[in-house]
């Protein structure tokens, strides 16, 4: 019985694995990245972002979450901020081509889904303050 | 189906101690890993300055690398030694090869040699908790394929806690492997198909080496006169069913398929029946260390559940709240079940005292976080995070975590450094060992009442501020101007001068936004009645 029950759970383990590995997304997110995104996500990991960024959430809670950070803000605002740090934020010393990579990756993220995603807050979040 | 005589069996057969040289294996492993959980409390404690500090950031990347990795590593470690020590007397076969085993170990130590000294080079991946050049990354999955076979050479007759060593060593090796499909341009061009596979492995992962560790508590419950129950089955059948499909509750906000939230949230809501388990195994008579683990195994299966609910979840992902989950389940159940085993094992007798610093230091702890992560959720859903405005507004519980953490990392050096000392055999006479120890109890265990009192002050001075409400310009201040110029406008060192005086001339502020100007960016998304409103808040603020 115990022996059934294991081999059926990896088996299901097994079957679940791939459908996740090759059905992950809904239609938006589903963009593969073109040569610069997929560079600019070299620079992301190259210069650690996740140890205080997040996308989607996860990653480390130093900084913001960046996942539609070219909507809230203009490309001038990231640039510089990518340029001279801010308060707790290093000043990487980056070339204008890794800016631009990382950039044009933060958009490709941005038009993948939202964080925090859509009907969430209930609308009557931020009725009381 | 056939019977499964082999649980029967270990129902009725009394489990015998392990072999002396089985022991010094055990005891050689958890010395490892005992010097690995050192490097996480260094680690951690230095780290934790940048909860508290304004400063420059930079350093924070490798001591959080090293930190997570440690703390992972150090317990994988330490369960595969046991299980190695455990296995022959738990099937009545020696051990396949120990010289094997030793290899295995040796490979971690270099994996773990080699961590360090990436990552005070700056060498990372960028990935997160397998942040570390993929060579080492092939010396840990060749530990895990070595570990593999040592185990399936020596099984012959399984009883259900030897199967959940063996489901965790082979969910490890898979985890493993797909923690790494980023390499594969299929995955890595491919954002949400990247981070869905990435938590994937990271969930099931932390499954695979909590069967082991679960696996042991078993084993170990057997040798003190518990007989193997039909339950510990059940047990093993929801855990590994949680561990292989429940992953996803950590990706529930990813635009991935609809199906894969679904399947997370059940399976999730599933562990509501380990809940009972634990509850039920906290009132059974067991040695201490595993008694406090079945406290803090309900304690985080219940903040889990709470945090599965999607909507909770859509206020506590990406805040602290999850790191209190992570941190909770790692500190508070699998060092204290892995320790626990080493005691047993070891014949330690555990400092009462250290426990009792141990718990409310991790209860405040996990508290800070929690509160830390709630403040940051809100202020996200309310689009008004900005780093300096969560930074003011959290010094109470980031100071918590940080007070906490110093009492927690010494209550664990207290804990784990008598029971390695017995593992390894060396008894010495009491009295020159404990009175040192004790005045720094005494010392931690006053620092924590401090720390529980500061924490009901700071509930109350909290909720008194996060219902003060800003508005208008003072709002606009804060998403927008805030993070270089500083709370109530007073100014940054060296990034963004003061904002406060009375004689603002709305053009001047108005071209200044939209220009920028040196340091300064433009904020083209600002309106004219956004511009008028925060220089009447700048008016109306300055002294």
């Amino acid at each position: 019985m115990n022996r059934i029950v294991v081999f059926s759970l990896w088996a299901v383990f097994a079957g679940y694995s791939g459908y996740a590995h090759l059905h992950p997304g809904e239609p938006q997110a589903s963009a593969r990245m073109d040569a610069m995104e997929a560079y600019g996500f070299t620079v992301w990991r190259e210069r650690n972002c996740q140890a205080c960024h997040q996308l989607y959430g996860t990653g480390g809670y130093l900084g913001p979450d960046l996942t539609n950070v070219t909507s809230r803000r203009s490309e001038g605002h990231v640039e510089a901020t990518l340029m001279r740090g801010s308060a707790p934020m290093p000043r990487f010393e980056m070339s204008p081509r890794e800016r631009e990579g990382l950039i044009a990756f933060l958009k490709y993220v941005d038009a993948t889904g939202h964080w925090p995603p859509r009907g969430w807050p209930p609308p009557d979040f931020n009725a009381g303050r | 189906m056939q019977p499964d005589t082999g649980l029967l069996e270990a129902g009725r057969r009394p489990t015998s101690t392990p072999a002396a040289e089985d022991l010094r294996l055990a005891a050689t492993f958890f010395t490892a890993a005992a010097a690995g959980l050192a490097i996480v409390l260094a680690a951690g404690l230095f780290a934790s300055k940048f909860y508290v500090s304004r400063g420059d950031a930079a350093g924070f990347m490798p001591l959080r690398t090293v930190h997570a990795s440690f703390a992972a590593g150090w317990i994988v470690v330490g369960a595969q030694g046991f299980v190695l020590a455990c296995l022959p007397a738990a099937t009545g076969t020696p051990l396949w090869s120990r010289k094997l085993a030793f290899v295995q170990l040796g490979l971690w130590v270099a994996a773990g040699a080699s961590l360090v000294a990436t990552a005070s080079l700056g060498l990372y991946t960028g990935r997160e908790y397998l942040n570390f050049p993929t060579p080492i990354s092939a010396l840990v999955f060749t530990a895990g394929v070595l570990m593999a076979v040592n185990f399936f050479k020596t099984v012959r007759r399984a009883p259900v806690y030897v199967w959940m060593w063996g489901c965790g060593i082979v969910l490890f090796l898979w985890t493993w492997t797909e923690a790494h499909a980023w390499l594969l341009p299929f995955y890595r061009h491919h954002l949400i198909r990247d981070m869905t596979v990435q938590w994937k492995s990271y969930g099931a992962m932390a499954g695979s080496w909590n069967l082991m560790v679960y696996g042991l508590a078993f084993y170990c419950a057997e040798r003190a006169g518990a007989r193997a129950h039909r339950l510990w089955t059940w047990v093993f059948w929801l855990a590994l069913a949680n561990a292989l499909l429940g992953w996803a509750h950590h990706t529930y906000h990813l635009p991935q398929a609809p199906a894969i939230r679904w399947i997370a949230f059940v399976v999730s809501m599933s562990e509501i029946l380990l809940l009972i388990k634990a509850l039920r195994d906290m009132t059974a008579p067991a040695s201490p260390l595993f008694r406090s683990a079945g406290f803090w195994i309900a304690a985080n299966l219940l903040l889990s559940l709470l945090i599965s609910v999607p909507r909770l979840n859509g206020i506590t992902h990406g805040t602290q709240v999850t790191v209190a989950h992570s941190m909770g389940t790692m500190i508070g159940i699998n060092l204290l079940l892995l320790t626990g085993v080493a005691a047993t094992l070891g014949g330690a007798r555990v400092p009462r005292l250290a426990l009792a610093i141990f718990h409310p230091s991790l209860a405040v702890f996990l508290l800070g976080l929690a509160w830390m992560g709630l403040a940051r959720g809100t202020l996200q859903l309310q689009a008004r995070w900005s780093w300096l405005l969560d930074f003011e507004r959290t010094q109470i519980p980031r100071w918590a975590f940080v007070g906490a953490g110093i009492a927690l990392a010494g209550a664990i050096v207290a804990i784990v450094l008598p029971v390695m000392r017995d593992l390894l055999g060396e008894r010495r006479e009491a009295p020159a060992i404990v009175g040192a120890p004790r005045i720094g109890f005494a010392g931690a265990s006053a620092m924590g009442l401090i720390l529980f009192g500061g924490s009901g002050m700071g509930l109350w001075y909290g909720g008194r501020v996060a219902t003060t409400a800003p508005a208008g310009g003072e709002q606009l201040f804060q998403q927008n101007c805030l993070t270089c110029h500083g709370i109530d406008a007073r100014g940054t060192p060296d990034k963004a001068p003061s904002l406060r005086k009375k004689s603002y001339a709305f053009e001047e502020v108005w071209l200044q936004v939209n220009r920028g100007e040196g340091n300064m960016p433009s904020f083209p998304h600002l309106t004219e009645a956004d511009v008028l409103a925060i220089v009447e808040y700048l008016r109306g603020s300055a002294p």
